[in-house]
C-alpha cells in the first residue's frame, strides 16, 4: 500500500515535470527560475527589494498564459513511419506538417510520443528482481521508475525545433533509438506555440495513433558448420515448394484413407468412378531446429534480451541456406514456427522473436518434450540457453545419443568459464552477454 | 552596439550603482567587453567548463564561511545575494573566451554532469534499457549549450535587489532589462503592438502590485511577531503563556555561558501592568542614562559572560548592575523599569558585570494595581493565608511558602484558552502550572497585601558544566518571577516549585548531545578567534588563501592527469570497431616503399607482396598486421609494441641505406 501510494507521488512528479517541460520555452524557464529566486530573496520587503521583480515577472507569466489560451494555428500531421526498427538502431521517420492558417509561424516545436502505461509495484518487483534484495532495497527508486517507464515506452524521442511554418507543407525528418524489441505504439503529438511574450507555450493537440514493430538487435554471425544429413520430410514438396527438389511425379493409386484431398487425381476420378490420388516421389531435405530457452529463472532481464538477439542473430543467419527452420519456444504454451525454403519468410520469425516473452515457469519439461517429438525430422539443432543446470544437460545429452548434431549458445552474467562447465557437447559457445557483439563475432 | 554587451553593460552598471560596488562592476564589465571584442578564444573541453562553475561553487562556499562564521554579518544572505555577479564570473568569462561562445547546461547543474558521465562509451550491445536509455534521455536535453550572457544579466538585476533602494529606480531598471531580454527574443509571430501592449500592461499591474505587496508583508510581519515572539523578551511587552494550551516546550540551545560563583537569576526586564494575556512595561522608553544609583557602601560582586550578539540584544543582567566592561564598542540604553539594550554589530562578545545584587529604584502607580476580576479569589487567599498586617518580608516568604508547599509545577499547559479564566483555575482548581502561572499569582497576591510589585523576565543560572568551569544558560532556563519592593529595594520573590528545573531537564531533547557538541566547537574556535589579534587574522586568511591555491592547483593537475588516463584507451577502443588496424605501423614500410622497384601492385595482397620481395624481415611483421587487421581479437599491447618497434626498426635500417647509396 505504501509503495502503490510512492508510485502514485512518482507519477504526480513525472507530470509536473513534464508540465513545466512542455510548458515553457526557455525563456520562460529563465523567468520562472528567476521569479523563484526573486520571491526567496524578497520575502521580507524591508530587507531587499528583488520583490518588485518578483511581482513583474509574476504579472509577465500570467500574461503569457492567458495569452496562450488564444489560438488560431490549425494544423495536420501525417506521419509516414518505417515497417520495422531495430533495438539500438536510429529508427527514421518523416512527418508532413500542413498550416491551415494564412499566417507564417515561428518557434514552433513538435513534441512526439510514445504510448506508456504506469507500471505497477509489481511489474517492477520482477523487472529489479527485488525479491532477491535485501529489505532495505526492495523500494523503487524515482529514478527506477523513470528507466522501467523509459524501457517500456521503447525510446526518448527528442523535441523537434521546427523551421518557420509557412503555408507550404513542411517535412520534417525525425529520428530515435528503440530501446527495446516489439510494437512501439506512438500517441497523440503535441505541436508548441510560444505565445505573444514568448514564455509560455500553447501545446496543440494532433492525434495520430501508429505503431511500428521493433526487431530485436542482430549481430554478424559467423555461419554455423554443423554436421547433419538430409531427412524425410512427410509434407513432401508443398512444403517446401519453391526452391531445390522439385516435384516429381510417381504414379497414381487408389484413394487410402488419410490421404489429402489435395492429392486427389479429379480427372481419373471421373474416368474411372472412384477416387485415385498422386503419388509422389519421398522429399528429403535439410531442416534445422532453432531453440530459444525462456525459462529466465533468477537470470537478469538483460541476459534474456540477449539470448533472443542470438537467436535473431542465427536465424537471419539461416537465410543464405536453403534450409528450414524450426523455432521453438515456450510462451503461455509450446509454440513452433517453420520458415524457410518458401513455406515462410525469415522475417517472419523476426517479427515473432520481437514478440517473445519470458517464461516464468521453471520447467524445461514442456520444451523437452516439444524438440524430442521432432527430433526424428530435424538434421540438426542449435540451442539458445540461459542456464546450464542437470535438466539441460541431461536434455542434450539426450538428443546426442539420437545421433543429432547439437550446438548450444549458452548466455551468461560474466560468472562461468568453460572450464566450470560440464558436459560440454563438441559446439558449445559460452557468451557474456556483457560483451556479445565482439564474442559472436569471434566466434 | 552588440545586444549582448547592451544587456551585460546596462546589468552590471545599475548594479554597480545601486550596490556601489563601482570597482567590480566596471572591472567586470572590462573583462566582459575584452572578451567580446578581442580574437583571443581558447578551446575549453566540458570538463574546463565544470571546474569554471566548481570554481563559483567554491567561491560560494568560501563567502558563506565568511559571513556565517569569520565575521558574522547581520544579513549573511543578501551579502550572498550582493557579490552574486563577482561569484558567477568565472563560468560567464569561460564562455566569453572560449571557441564555441556557449556554456554547456550541464555546469550549471551538477546532475546532468552525472547523467552525461553515465553515457556509454562503447557502441557495444550492453544493458538495452539503462546504456540506451541514459544516453537518449540526454539527447532529449535540447539545450544542453546555453549562451549564458542573457541570464547573466538578469542575475546582476536580481543581485542589484540585494542593495534595498527602496526607490522606483530598482523596479525601473529590472523593468528595462527583462523587456529589452524578451523583445530579443520576441517570436516573430507576435504582433509588435501586441507584445507592446502586454509589457506596458504588465507594467502597470506589477507597479501596483509590489506596493501592495509590500503593504501585504507589513501587515503579516506585525501579526507573525506577535505569534512567534512567545520565547523573546520584549521590553514594552511580554506576552505569557498562560491561557494557551497544549504544553510547554522550549528548546534546548545554549543562549550563554557565563562564570559566577554560585547560581543566580538574569533579569532581563519587568512589567507592571497585567492584561491578561500580556503583561507590559509603562515606562518604556530607552534612554542612554541608567537609571541605578550606585550603592557606595556594598561591596561590587562580579561575574562574566559569553555570548553571541545579534545587532540588537536585550542584556540578561544580575540586579543591581553598575558596570559592564568588554562592550567598548556597544551603544547601552537603558529603560527605567530595568531592561538593558546592547546595540553593536554581530559578533561573540566576552564581557564583565559588576554588581551589587540588590535592585534599587522607586515604585510607580501601577505596581500596586489590582485587576478586578481576580478580587475574589485574592480576597480569599489573603485571609485565609493571613497577610493582612504582616510585615512586607514574612508575607512575601508566606506567600512563597505557600506556592511551594501546596502546588506543582508542570508543563502541562491546560485547556483553557482564557488567560483570566485560566489564572482563576491554576489558583483555585488545578493548583499546577509553569513558572509564569506563579509570578503572576504572586504579584497579585503581593499588590492584593499592600506591597508594590512587578513581573520580571530572565533566566534560572543553575546548570554547571565542570569541564569548562562555566554555567550554561540554555533557551529553556528561561524563567518569570515577582519581584516586590521591600525596603526601598527590589526583591526576587521566585515562588515556582524548585523542582522545575529538574522537570525541564527531564524534556530534554534526544539531539541535545550533538547540538551542545556543535555548539561547544562553535564557542571554542569564537573564544580562540577572539584572542587573535587583527595581524594574527590576516596571517591566517592568508595561510588559507595559500592552501587553497595550493589545493586548486592539485585538483587542476590531478584532472587532467585523470583525462588523459580516460581518453588515451577510448581513442583505442572508439577505432577498434569501425576500422580495425587502420593505424597499423605496417603501412609504414609500404609508404616508404613507394615509388621504387620494391612497391606493391594493386592487385597484390600484403602476403603475395612479401613473397614476391624475399624480405626475412617483413615476414614476422606481415603476420602481425594480418592479425592487426582480421583478427577480432586483436593484438595484445606487447605484441603491438613489437610491432612498432620492429618497424621503426626497418624504417630506419632503411633510411641508413637509402643514405648510403
Amino acid at each position: 500500500m505504501l509503495q502503490g501510494f510512492v508510485l502514485r507521488q512518482y507519477h504526480k512528479v513525472y507530470r509536473f515535470d513534464n508540465w513545466m517541460r512542455r510548458h515553457f520555452t526557455f525563456t520562460g524557464h529563465l523567468v520562472v527560475a528567476f521569479m523563484i529566486a526573486a520571491a526567496v530573496f524578497g520575502v521580507n520587503t524591508k530587507q531587499s527589494t528583488t520583490y518588485q521583480l518578483f511581482v513583474f515577472l509574476l504579472v509577465l507569466l500570467i500574461f503569457s498564459w492567458l495569452n496562450s489560451r488564444f489560438n488560431r494555428l490549425k494544423v495536420t500531421l501525417t506521419r509516414q513511419l518505417p515497417r520495422y526498427g531495430m533495438v539500438g538502431e536510429p529508427l527514421r521517420y518523416s512527418v508532413m506538417l500542413t498550416n491551415l492558417t494564412a499566417r507564417t509561424y515561428d518557434r514552433l516545436a513538435l513534441c512526439e510520443q510514445l504510448a506508456e502505461t504506469l507500471p505497477s509495484y509489481a511489474q517492477l518487483k520482477i523487472f529489479y528482481h527485488l525479491d532477491n534484495q535485501q529489505w532495505f532495497k526492495q523500494g523503487v527508486s524515482f529514478r527506477r521508475w523513470l528507466r522501467y517507464l523509459a524501457y517500456q515506452r521503447g525510446g526518448v524521442i527528442a523535441e523537434t525545433i521546427l523551421p518557420d511554418l509557412q503555408q507550404t507543407p513542411l517535412q520534417v525528418k525525425i529520428s530515435f533509438i528503440p530501446t527495446r524489441r516489439g510494437t512501439i505504439t506512438f500517441t497523440d503529438s503535441y505541436l508548441a506555440k510560444p505565445d505573444v511574450l514568448g514564455l509560455f507555450r500553447r501545446l496543440i493537440v494532433l492525434k495520430t495513433h501508429q505503431s511500428c514493430l521493433v526487431l530485436p538487435k542482430q549481430f554478424p554471425i559467423k555461419p554455423l558448420t554443423l554436421p547433419g544429413k538430409r531427412k524425410y520430410q512427410a509434407g513432401g514438396v508443398s512444403l517446401a515448394n519453391s526452391v531445390g527438389n522439385s516435384s516429381e511425379f510417381m504414379s497414381l493409386r487408389d484413394y487410402q484413407r488419410g490421404d489429402s484431398l489435395n492429392s486427389i487425381h479429379w480427372k481419373s476420378f471421373a474416368k474411372h468412378g472412384k477416387l485415385i490420388v498422386k503419388e509422389y516421389q519421398d522429399e528429403y531435405f535439410v531442416r534445422r531446429a532453432l531453440l530459444l530457452d525462456t525459462f529466465i529463472g533468477d537470470a537478469d532481464t538483460e541476459q534474456f534480451e540477449a539470448a533472443v538477439s542470438v537467436a535473431a542473430s542465427i536465424a537471419i543467419d539461416e537465410r543464405h541456406n536453403e534450409a528450414l527452420l524450426d523455432l521453438m519456444f515456450v510462451g503461455l504454451q509450446t509454440y513452433c514456427f517453420t520458415a524457410g525454403r518458401g513455406v515462410d519468410q525469415l522475417l517472419h520469425l523476426q517479427e515473432i522473436l520481437a514478440a517473445v516473452q519470458s517464461s516464468s515457469e521453471s520447467s524445461f519439461a514442456r520444451l523437452q518434450q516439444a524438440v524430442l517429438a521432432r527430433a526424428g525430422l530435424c538434421s540438426s539443432l542449435v540451442c539458445v540457453l540461459m542456464h546450464w543446470d542437470q535438466a539441460r544437460q541431461d536434455f542434450i545429452k539426450h538428443l546426442l545419443a539420437h545421433d543429432l548434431p547439437v550446438a548450444v549458445f549458452l548466455l551468461h552474467d560474466g560468472s562461468l568459464t568453460r572450464q566450470r562447465c560440464i558436459n560440454k557437447p563438441e559446439h558449445f559457445y559460452l557468451l557474456d552477454y556483457h560483451h556479445l557483439a565482439e564474442q559472436l563475432a569471434a566466434l | 552596439m552588440n545586444k549582448d554587451l547592451l544587456f551585460l553593460s546596462f546589468g552590471l552598471l545599475s548594479w554597480g550603482w545601486l550596490s556601489q560596488t563601482w570597482l567590480a562592476a566596471l572591472g567586470l564589465l572590462f573583462a566582459a567587453v575584452i572578451g567580446k571584442y578581442s580574437t583571443w578564444r581558447w578551446h575549453i573541453s566540458p570538463r574546463q567548463f565544470y571546474r569554471c562553475a566548481d570554481l563559483s561553487a567554491l567561491l560560494v562556499i568560501l563567502l558563506l564561511i565568511d559571513v556565517y562564521i569569520l565575521r558574522p554579518s547581520s544579513q549573511p544572505i543578501f551579502v550572498l545575494l550582493k557579490w552574486f555577479p563577482v561569484l558567477f564570473s568565472p563560468a560567464l568569462f569561460a564562455q566569453l573566451f572560449s571557441s564555441n561562445q556557449k556554456l554547456p547546461l550541464a555546469a550549471l547543474f551538477y546532475s546532468l554532469r552525472k547523467q552525461q558521465t553515465e553515457q556509454p562509451q562503447e557502441t557495444d550491445f550492453k544493458l538495452p534499457y539503462t546504456a540506451l536509455y541514459n544516453r537518449e534521455s540526454t539527447v532529449v536535453r535540447l539545450l544542453r549549450e546555453i549562451d549564458f550572457i542573457q541570464p547573466y544579466a538578469a542575475l546582476t538585476v536580481l543581485s542589484a535587489g540585494a542593495a534595498n533602494v527602496q526607490t522606483p529606480a530598482y523596479f525601473i531598471i529590472a523593468v528595462t532589462l527583462f523587456t529589452g531580454i524578451l523583445w530579443s527574443v520576441r517570436p516573430k509571430h507576435s504582433p509588435a503592438p501586441l507584445w507592446l501592449l502586454s509589457i506596458g500592461l504588465a507594467v502597470v499591474v506589477s507597479h501596483f502590485g509590489y506596493h501592495g505587496l509590500s503593504q501585504l508583508n507589513a501587515l503579516v510581519e506585525e501579526k507573525s511577531v506577535e505569534w512567534l515572539s512567545g520565547w523573546q523578551t520584549d521590553p514594552f511587552k511580554s506576552q505569557t503563556s498562560i491561557g494557551d494550551i497544549g504544553e510547554l516546550k522550549l528548546s534546548d540551545k545554549i543562549e550563554f555561558r557565563l562564570k559566577a560563583d554560585n547560581p543566580l537569576l538574569l533579569h532581563q526586564a519587568s512589567y507592571d501592568i497585567y492584561l491578561g494575556h500580556n503583561w507590559t512595561a509603562s515606562k518604556s522608553v530607552f534612554t542612554a542614562e541608567s537609571s541605578v544609583l550606585p550603592a557606595v557602601n556594598n561591596e561590587l560582586k562580579q561575574l562574566e559572560i559569553l555570548q553571541q550578539f545579534n545587532s540588537e540584544t536585550v542584556l540578561a543582567l544580575p540586579d543591581g548592575t553598575l558596570k559592564i566592561t568588554g562592550l567598548d564598542d556597544a551603544y547601552l540604553q537603558y529603560t527605567e523599569l530595568g531592561a538593558v539594550k546592547a546595540s553593536l554589530p554581530p559578533r561573540f562578545a566576552r564581557y564583565q558585570v559588576f554588581y551589587t545584587g540588590q535592585r534599587t529604584g522607586t515604585s510607580g502607580k501601577y505596581d500596586l494595581q489590582i485587576p478586578r476580576q481576580h478580587l475574589d479569589w485574592l480576597q480569599k487567599f489573603s485571609s485565609e493565608l493571613k497577610l493582612a498586617g504582616q510585615r512586607p518580608e514574612a508575607v512575601a516568604e508566606r506567600i512563597k511558602t505557600y506556592f511551594q508547599h501546596n502546588f506543582f509545577y508542570s508543563l502541562y499547559l491546560g485547556a483553557e484558552t482564557d488567560a483570566d479564566l485560566a489564572l482563576r483555575e491554576f489558583m483555585l482548581k488545578r493548583k499546577a502550572g509553569h513558572c509564569e502561572y506563579f509570578a503572576a499569582a504572586t504579584v497579585l497576591l503581593l499588590r492584593q497585601a499592600g506591597i508594590p510589585a512587578r513581573l520580571a523576565n530572565g533566566y534560572a543560572v543553575d546548570e554547571y558544566d565542570s569541564r569548562q568551569d562555566l554555567y550554561i544558560v540554555r533557551r529553556r532556563h528561561a524563567h518569570a518571577w515577582a519581584i516586590a519592593y521591600i525596603n526601598g529595594v527590589w526583591q526576587a520573590v521566585d515562588s515556582t516549585p524548585s523542582q522545575w528545573l529538574a522537570m525541564e531537564k527531564e524534556h530534554a531533547g534526544l539531539w541535545q548531545p550533538i547540538t551542545d557538541w556543535w555548539s561547544n566547537c562553535m564557542f571554542y574556535f569564537r573564544q580562540w578567534q577572539l584572542q587573535q589579534t587583527r595581524q594574527q587574522n590576516a596571517e591566517l586568511g592568508l595561510l588559507a588563501a595559500l592552501l587553497l591555491t595550493i589545493y586548486l592547483a592539485w585538483r587542476i593537475y590531478s584532472a587532467k592527469k585523470k583525462l588523459y588516463r580516460n581518453v588515451q584507451p577510448a581513442k583505442i577502443t572508439e577505432l577498434k570497431p569501425a576500422y580495425q588496424g587502420l593505424d597499423s605501423e605496417f603501412y609504414l614500410i609500404e609508404q616508404r616503399l613507394q615509388n621504387t622497384a620494391q612497391a606493391r601492385q594493386h592487385n597484390e595482397s600484403i602476403q603475395q607482396w612479401v613473397k614476391r620481395l624475399q624480405l626475412p624481415a617483413l615476414n614476422r611483421l606481415y603476420k602481425l598486421h594480418y592479425q592487426l587487421r582480421f583478427d577480432p581479437m586483436g593484438l595484445s599491447i606487447e605484441q603491438r609494441r613489437l610491432l612498432q618497434q620492429r618497424v621503426r626498426e626497418w624504417t630506419d635500417n632503411f633510411q641508413n641505406n637509402a643514405a648510403k647509396h
